[in-house]
């Protein structure tokens, strides 16, 4: 994590762009109105451990203080053990997500990603990272994992890649392309498709 | 008991430490952080309460002891998922990493254990201690792993992520897959223990 990177206006815009991205992925396509927005917050608790995730790693990036630290940290902790525990998920301290991510489905994710890019989806049950210190994995820009899946060890996985419900991922993977089994393979490449176009499962 | 929650504790020092013997403040950082701790005292507890008291005079402390255990129990598999069975057999040391999704039903397990993140271990209570899964010492169990009944798994082998095991396994070996195979017969699982 890089001192000083992660800004308060980022993590609002950042913040605004998962409430999109959850209308759009559990909602539904339409016009987003106020009211959806309210059920957003109320309905699915994993948008509560994102927000605590990102307020921490502000704290993380924008003070360097160790007293103030501490100080910001104390409103997150309690609430990040509780909906923890809710969703029965973990997000490492240290992961750099970006915005318009989602977690579809109730959770149960272990997520100890290094960096993951734009607009990544995870269904539930997945567990992502070996440890916390160096066997790390990268995502890139629109992943989608699916359910029950694990990705393991400090590999790599390119943009727009589709990784299909209970697969065990412990090789690097290339742009565009759908990977299933156990242990993984690649199935079909998808060239230059956009992968937003793309329908999964 | 308190011998095996020792170990365990040390196994829980050792492995979210650099060092042996941490500060008390960090000591009571890892106890609070990792919920698998609170699961394995509420187990040991309730293993306890069955392998001491036998005798038929103190039958009253002991239902009201397992009273208790049975509220502890509830409140470790609705807040962690973790559902330890308490007539399971485990050995000195265990290492549960992360929660959720855990099923450790009747078994045998060694010592120096270490199971992840949405194992499971099949079992009923109702066969004798043949018809249950025996599980040797330093055996490292993988998340997402599926350890079928009846299965004997040697020591020191190694249960990848997300494997599903149908076969015995002998000692030292590597299974990984669905159905799990055999890749390496002298696979050493301490550089995993991180």
């Amino acid at each position: 994590m890089e001192k000083g990177n992660y800004s308060f206006r980022r993590l609002i815009n950042d913040l605004e762009a998962d409430l999109m991205s959850y209308a759009k992925n559990l909602l539904g396509p339409e016009q987003i109105t106020f009211w959806d927005r309210i059920k957003i917050v109320f309905k699915f608790p994993t948008f509560w451990l994102l927000v605590f995730h990102r307020y921490r790693f502000w704290v993380h990036s924008r003070f360097k203080n160790k007293f103030i630290r501490m100080g910001m940290k104390i409103f997150s902790l309690l609430g990040q053990r509780i909906f923890e525990i809710i969703t029965k998920s973990e997000i490492l301290s240290t992961a750099d997500i970006g915005p318009e991510f989602c977690f579809a489905g109730k959770g149960g994710v272990t997520l100890g990603a290094k960096k993951i890019g734009r607009g990544c989806i995870i269904y539930e049950n997945v567990t992502i990272g070996r440890d916390h210190l160096y066997n790390i994995p990268e995502l890139g820009e629109f992943v989608r994992v699916g359910a029950n899946s694990v990705i393991y060890g400090g590999i790599k996985i390119g943009n727009g890649v589709i990784i299909k419900e209970s697969t065990v991922l412990t090789k690097s993977v290339p742009d565009y392309c759908i990977i299933q089994g156990n242990p993984g393979r690649i199935v079909e490449r998808l060239g230059n498709r956009n992968p937003n176009k793309v329908t999964f499962i | 008991m308190m011998e095996n929650i020792k170990a365990d504790l040390d196994r829980y020092f050792q492995n979210n430490s650099r060092s042996l013997n941490p500060s008390v403040k960090k000591k009571i950082k890892i106890i609070g952080e990792n919920y698998g701790v609170h699961a394995i005292f509420v187990y040991r507890f309730g293993y306890f309460i069955e392998s001491i008291i036998n005798d038929k005079k103190l039958n009253l402390i002991k239902q009201l002891l397992l009273g208790a255990y049975y509220m502890l129990n509830f409140f470790v598999i609705k807040m962690y998922d973790i559902r330890i069975n308490r007539k399971a057999k485990i050995g000195k040391g265990l290492y549960i990493t992360h929660f959720g999704g855990i099923v450790i039903s009747n078994c045998i397990l060694g010592e120096h254990c270490t199971v992840n993140q949405r194992a499971q271990i099949e079992g009923d209570d109702f066969s004798s201690n043949e018809e249950l899964c025996h599980i040797g010492d330093n055996v490292w169990i993988g998340p997402h792993a599926i350890i079928k009944k009846g299965i004997k798994i040697g020591d020191g082998a190694t249960i990848a992520a997300g494997a599903v095991i149908r076969a015995d396994v002998e000692k030292q070996c590597l299974a990984l897959g669905n159905p799990a195979r055999i890749v390496n017969k002298n696979y050493d699982n301490s550089i995993l223990n991180v």
